[in-house]
């Protein structure tokens, strides 16, 4: 029985992952983060880098530990191994970046039901090892990192004339809007038409 | 049963094992987090009060709600001024702000601590160019729109009103506090 | 009243769906039809309120008095998702109809982080067991005001005319922008 070779899947794990099935944008999964801390390019780049490490690390653990857990008690067990490591990020955010805590706030602790997370755990992670699995959840994380960092740069750049905390323009008016709660929804739902016509024309 | 137990014990282990590695990790960042607390603390409070060395929270007195901090700044063991911390009701929600006076009663400085202000109008509040008017006044604030405040004036910011309004009543309540109890 | 205004900031001002963006997966999902929009709006307020005096009774006396005050989003979570199956079993025997009704969403609610998130902000903020238990009720009525009043305007525009790439989630998206606007007029409202 031949098995193609783990590192050829690469390439395509992260074409999957960050632009055919983007989790945000294409899988429409971890709306709640994206829409409440984008409301700068800074702040929606740290909230992907810390999905990405929680989706890798429990990417890795449960592709370790899957054949191990009986079927029926498999998602709660997968729950206390994504919400461990979610603590654990809390944890160093709060001790060594306490700015990227301060502005996450409680979408830290809320990664654990993330879809995203436990979406690759069922369907990715449990049938695969762990190399592999590392790449899917550094995959499915980089999309959803360059997701929000777009929305975040979006509504930074229309709500503040700023990005990356960067001034672009004093004098260009500002659409305060954008950063509040009514520019997310508008923002997301641009950028989900937008991609909605990219793909519809390679469709 | 049988089939609960087994998948019970599962359970039961993955937690325990988690809980241990998480525990370590707590462990971990307990001096660090505790760290970070200690420099938020001596960063806003040198903000306000920049003379004293060191900042000993006062024990003697009693926090509410809208006094939520009475600290004493000290150099060596001579007290040196107070930062009071009051909060009050803002435009969308509540303002705390810190008051740092000296022992005469003068405000050195004021920051804001928390605040859900708007961007871009009321959250102007929290920048120098506002918090900056409150150094050196005394006794009892008022608020004014004229563009060239006197001393104990602090100008309005622009349809940010009820947050300015805010501010003041705030710091007036420490320096009410200042007079009743510390001087 | 405090309780009242915890419950007021909770519907209106800091409306968990609008303004803390918390159960927006469920919220896009399931709001095409006022019927679905109304069991869900009920599951999640029924488990919203269950769950944050729970969390607050295991975090207080369990938790914080054998010091594993760290181990919070686990047992939250854990405890979340059983009480969401052992409900959905119960109903699913006892009343057929009540688990019609609304039966079906419970298992939406493991994964909705409006659940997690009300007894995270009840830990963070210090509540008590009743203004826990009624922050987790009020933030559910919320959930439920803004969920079918939404299903309410989706169903008003499923025939419109709408520019093909907006068609679903982008247009169902600018409606809840709309939606948004109208609550930033509680914005300040302080009881």
């Amino acid at each position: 029985m031949s098995k193609i070779s783990g590192i050829s899947r690469i390439p395509r794990i992260f074409k999957n992952g960050i632009v055919e099935n983007n989790p945000l944008f294409v899988q429409a999964l971890g709306m709640c983060p994206a829409l409440a801390v984008t409301t700068s390019a800074t702040n929606g780049l740290g909230m992907g880098v810390a999905t990405t490490s929680v989706l890798v690390c429990s990417n890795i653990a449960i592709s370790l530990v899957a054949r191990f857990l009986p079927a029926n008690v498999r998602i709660p067990c997968y729950i206390v191994i994504i919400a461990t490591f979610v603590t654990m990020l809390e944890f160093m955010l709060e001790a060594y970046m306490p700015a990227l805590n301060q502005a996450l706030g409680i979408f830290i602790p809320l990664i654990v039901v993330n879809c995203i997370v436990m979406g690759r755990a069922e369907a990715f992670a449990n049938k695969n090892g762990a190399f592999l699995s590392a790449f899917d959840g550094l995959a499915m994380g980089l999309g959803f990192t360059a997701a929000l960092t777009v929305m975040g740069a979006v509504r930074e750049i229309l709500g503040t004339m700023s990005i990356f905390g960067i001034t672009i323009s004093e004098t260009f008016p500002q659409t305060i809007a954008m950063i509040l709660p009514p520019g997310a929804f508008i923002t997301l739902a641009f950028l989900m038409a937008l991609i909605n016509y990219v793909r519809g024309r390679t469709a | 049963m049988k089939e609960i137990i087994k998948s019970g014990t599962v359970l039961l282990t993955v937690t325990v094992i988690a809980g241990l590695c998480l525990g370590f990790v707590h462990e971990l960042t307990l001096e660090p987090i505790e760290h970070q607390l200690q420099i938020a603390l001596y960063e806003s409070m040198g903000a306000v009060l920049p003379q004293a060395e060191t900042y000993i929270e006062a024990e003697d007195f009693i926090l509410t709600d809208t006094f939520f901090n009475l600290t004493r700044g000290k150099v060596n063991d001579d007290v040196v001024g107070y930062v009071v911390g009051v909060s009050s009701s803002g435009y969308s929600g509540i303002i705390d702000v810190l008051v740092g006076i000296d022992t005469d009663g003068v405000i050195q400085g004021i920051s804001l601590l928390r605040h859900t202000e708007t961007p871009g109008l009321g959250a102007k509040a929290a920048l120098p160019e506002f918090t900056g008017q409150f150094a050196g006044g005394y006794g009892a604030l008022r608020t004014t729109r004229s563009a060239s405040p006197s001393q104990n004036e602090i100008m309005v910011i622009t349809a940010s009103t009820i947050t300015t309004d805010a501010i003041v009543l705030a710091v007036n309540d420490a320096l009410s506090f200042f007079e009743a109890y510390l001087r | 009243m405090e309780l009242f205004a915890i419950a007021f900031s909770a519907i209106f001002v800091n409306n968990f769906l609008l303004a803390r963006f918390l159960g927006i997966c469920p919220f896009l999902g399931v709001s095409k039809k006022i019927e679905t929009a109304l069991g869900m709006g009920i599951a999640v307020a029924f488990v919203m309120t269950v769950a944050s005096a729970i969390t607050y009774i295991v975090n207080i006396y369990i938790l914080e008095t054998l010091g594993l005050g760290f181990m919070y989003n686990i047992m939250f979570i854990l405890i979340i998702s059983s009480f969401v199956q052992a409900i959905e079993l119960l109903l699913k025997k006892v009343s057929p109809v009540l688990y019609e009704a609304m039966g079906v969403y419970l298992p939406l609610m493991a994964t909705n982080c409006a659940i997690l998130g009300v007894t995270v902000l009840n830990r963070d903020v210090g509540y008590n067991f009743m203004q826990s238990t009624i922050h987790g009720f009020a933030g559910g009525l919320g959930y439920l005001l803004a969920i079918v009043v939404f299903a309410g305007i989706r169903e008003r525009i499923e025939h419109n005319n709408v520019l093909p790439h907006f068609k679903g989630f982008p247009i169902a998206l600018l409606a809840a922008s709309m939606m948004a606007i109208a609550f930033m007029g509680f914005s300040g409202w302080m009881i």
